[in-house]
């Protein structure tokens, strides 16, 4: 049996410290606010969303491969494109955050636009993200494409 | 001094839609008090001298004009607001070698703010003519390194070598200016905060501030870090040249059906070391050392060419014997290369899978970063959510907005989270090294086995063909052995001039390695030279002396040092602004900075000689104190330099002082901006 070229070896200190529970970037709050806010001031007409569709932005900025299919969806038409959105219980909470922070108000029923203190925050945000980061992108390409009108066929669709 | 700056004029010019509006003025050697009232516009002309060098980084981070509304949106004439159609900055500067430039550039209008146009000759002050122009950008990346830079322009204007410093990614960086200046120019609403200054730290330099004072200063210690930042930097070119010579070296033996072992990953003194590197070449089914198996090759092939050829009768026997051992090895080693194409396989997917990993840590860190700015940016805007409080009841919140409970579970902070991920990208990238050696070792063990094989196969066809010659016919087999071992000596032989090669190559770099090594541990960490004592023992004189005369009473300034190692103001080992009271503070930041212009006046530094103060009285530091900064500033300047101090102190408080002194006094009756 050959022996190794290169074989690294651990010459590290081992450290044992009580950790809480690790939390991924999406769901912390300061993270959501932008992200909520990015996608009502880049991706929404007139700053203002349901906040269903929210959800489904969310869902569909979370990986390249969802804004495929929401992309494709929309321009296929009605259920030309398999998509299975899971929706987080988080979007809720952040527009909640967010009007409590002053940043967006609703709109009576479900509605939800950003204010304008939340639109220099939303822009702020989108300066501040790096150019790669996946929200960015996928925003980017996604646009004000996804309608509320969309948003009604997709329903329907459900 | 080596360097020099001076501030000769500054003009703001504001375009609006009913005419022109703006200011000019003129500065001078010495004290410069400009002083207007309140909230008329000074702040916007101090501003402007930062703008004018490119230099407003300093004062925030954001991509920003840092200017009121009068420059940027709409202009209060005291009839009313008038929309701001255009307005540039342009700012004259002297220095050392007494060259003069006028730098231009927009705020509002046409051209991009991040444009600065750099005119030779005294445009504001002289008059001259705008003749040839340099186009240089500021605020952008890289404008500290290439020559379209404007703070690469600057630098070189002033008489700044600008160091490489360690930076905490771990390669070097200029030592930008947005960090020198803080040292030379305290900005309104965060230069008072601490006493040697508000430092950038987004540029991840290591000890900012007190690279920023080893430099202004001269500070010997400043010519050793950037030897240090240098070797550094030589010592990791040559461990990736050293890995690249060893890696190249073993895919070309690999080729030959040699296997490599003991090469470190790094360059290592001695070299070669007592057990050094080893050539392994498979010779009769074994890996065996390369020179005993040249040694082994070179006899059987001596003994093979020393005799007649035998016939084929002659060798049956024992051509049918070695038939027989060859046909049943060929089936145990067939065996063997199926466990090795799947212990290949493993390794293969193991390093992809690895490599998976460490990419979405990598990306899940990249995230993290951006988060870090958003919290920043939460906290600038006083979100209540930044500080993990709900924005509607007030109630503490916890850093995750998951549905499920986590009241009962502590999450991991922001900080704790990105340290995790390093941990975790750490020990996915130590696992990446051991994958990748261990698929290394099996495509190694592969490319043995299968070359071994080959020849065992073409053994086995001349032998099989043997077996049905006629017996007066040469022995096909010893023939074609001698031809094999003629094959094999001279991929044994082409192994060991590649090892030879290598190995005069490894041995230079260890003996590069060794000796910049050596030079690395020599230079002391710490350590000031003479000079750097007897500069630091100046500073800390004037310092006191100034303290004392601004009255700062909160300690007895003669128990204050300039620290020896951060060369920051401190009491009993101490930081000193944890013991000083607000006004103190500002006492001790003027004091501090007049004692770098002061000793700079006297020894060899790299001061611009220039030094600014926006409204120095803050935190009502008291009439008598500010008298005192005024009368101190002007003796500072007799023997050199030019301080500019702008103010809004009551004018019947500071007319008297300036009486006493020798300044060249800016008064604005009204608004600093004003019709045209």
């Amino acid at each position: 049996m050959a022996e190794p070229v290169e074989r690294p070896s651990i010459d590290a200190e081992v450290e044992f410290s009580d950790r809480g529970i690790s939390v991924p970037i999406e769901y912390r709050p300061v993270w959501m606010l932008g992200a909520m806010s990015v996608l009502l001031w880049k991706c929404s007409h007139g700053a203002k969303s349901s906040v269903e569709r929210l959800e489904v932005l969310d869902w569909a900025v979370a990986s390249t491969r969802n804004t495929d299919l929401l992309l494709g969806h929309l321009r296929a038409g009605d259920s030309e494109v398999a998509m299975r959105l899971s929706v987080r219980g988080t979007v809720r909470r952040a527009v909640a955050v967010l009007v409590g922070e002053g940043l967006a108000e609703r709109q009576g029923g479900t509605r939800v636009a950003l204010t304008s203190e939340g639109k220099k925050w939303a822009k702020d945000v989108w300066e501040a993200l790096s150019p790669r980061d996946l929200l960015r992108v996928n925003a980017e390409r996604i646009q004000k494409s996804f309608t509320e009108g969309a948003m009604t066929s997709l329903r329907r669709i459900r | 001094m080596s360097g020099g700056l001076r501030y000769r004029a500054c003009r703001l010019r504001v375009q609006t839609q009913k005419g022109e509006y703006g200011t000019e003025v003129e500065f001078r050697e010495g004290l410069n008090v400009v002083w207007a009232d309140n909230s008329m516009g000074k702040s916007t002309l101090m501003n402007a001298l930062l703008f004018g060098l490119g230099l407003e980084g300093m004062i925030t981070a954001k991509h920003i004009v840092p200017f009121a509304h009068v420059m940027t949106d709409r202009l209060d004439t005291g009839d009313g607001e008038v929309a701001v159609v255009a307005s540039e900055v342009l700012l004259e500067i002297e220095n050392g070698r007494g060259d003069v430039v006028t730098t231009k550039r927009t705020v509002v209008g046409d051209d991009d703010h991040r444009l600065v146009r750099v005119y030779d000759g005294a445009l504001l002050t002289a008059g001259a003519r705008p003749g040839q122009s340099r186009s240089l950008y500021a605020r952008m990346a890289h404008s500290a390194r290439r020559e379209a830079g404007m703070q690469h322009f600057l630098a070189q204007f002033i008489g700044w070598r600008i160091p490489e410093v360690a930076t905490f990614r771990g390669d070097p960086a200029p030592l930008y200016l947005e960090t020198i200046f803080p040292l030379l120019f305290v900005e309104q609403k965060h230069g008072w905060g601490a006493i040697a200054g508000s430092f950038p730290t987004r540029f991840g330099i290591r000890d900012t501030a007190q690279r920023a004072f080893e430099f202004l200063m001269a500070l010997d210690s400043t010519a050793l870090q950037a030897r240090r930042a240098e070797l550094e930097m030589q010592l990791r070119e040559l461990a990736s040249e050293w890995k690249g010579s060893a890696l190249a070296l073993s895919a070309a033996l690999a080729s030959g059906g040699g296997q490599l072992t003991g090469v470190p990953g790094a360059p290592e003194h001695p070299w070669p070391p007592v057990v050094g590197p080893v050539v392994r070449f498979p010779h009769k089914g074994e890996l065996v050392p390369l020179p005993l198996a040249i040694e082994q090759l070179e006899a059987e092939l001596t003994e093979l060419e020393s005799g007649p050829v035998a016939t084929a009768g002659q060798a049956r026997a024992e051509a049918l014997a070695e038939l027989g051992r060859l046909q049943e090895q060929l089936v145990a080693r067939e065996r063997a290369l199926g466990t090795a194409v799947r212990h290949h396989a493993a390794a293969e997917s193991s390093v992809l899978s690895v490599e998976r990993q460490l990419k979405e840590v990598v990306r899940g860190l990249a995230r993290a970063d951006d988060a870090r700015k958003l919290e920043r940016l939460a906290h600038e805007r006083d979100l209540r959510t930044s500080s993990g409080a709900c924005p509607t009841c007030g109630q503490a919140v916890t850093e995750s907005l998951m549905v499920v409970d986590l009241a009962q579970f502590e999450a991991l902070s922001l900080d704790d989270e990105v340290k995790g991920l390093n941990d975790r990208k750490k020990m996915l990238e130590f696992l990446l090294q051991a994958a990748r050696a261990d698929l290394g070792e099996a495509d190694q063990e592969m490319a043995a086995m299968r070359e071994e094989d080959a020849a065992l196969r073409r053994r086995i066809r001349v032998l099989k063909a043997e077996s049905l010659d006629v017996d007066a016919a040469p022995s096909a087999s010893r023939v074609q052995r001698r031809v094999e071992l003629v094959r094999q000596l001279g991929q044994a032989r082409e192994c060991r001039r590649q090892f030879d090669e290598v190995s005069n190559v490894l041995e230079r770099l260890a003996g590069q390695h060794a000796t910049l090594s050596g030079e690395l541990k020599r230079i002391p960490s710490d350590t000031l030279s003479e000079q750097d004592r007897a500069k630091l023992a100046q500073i800390e004189a004037r310092f006191i002396d100034g303290c004392r005369a601004f009255g700062l009473s909160s300690l007895d300034p003669a128990e204050l040092e300039i620290s020896r190692t951060s060369f920051q103001p401190e009491h009993e080992g101490f930081d000193l602004q944890f013991d000083l009271s607000a006004s103190d503070t500002i006492r001790a930041n003027w004091a501090y900075k007049l004692a770098l212009l002061d000793v700079a006046n006297r020894a060899t530094t790299n001061h611009a000689g220039a030094l600014v103060f926006d409204e120095p009285r803050q935190q009502s530091a008291s009439k008598t104190s500010f008298s005192a900064l005024i009368r101190r500033s002007e003796v500072v300047c007799r023997t050199g330099g030019q301080v500019i101090i702008a103010t809004s102190e009551a004018w019947d408080n500071l007319a008297p002082t300036l009486e006493e002194t020798l300044c060249h006094l800016v008064k604005f009756e009204g608004r600093v901006v004003t019709r045209r």
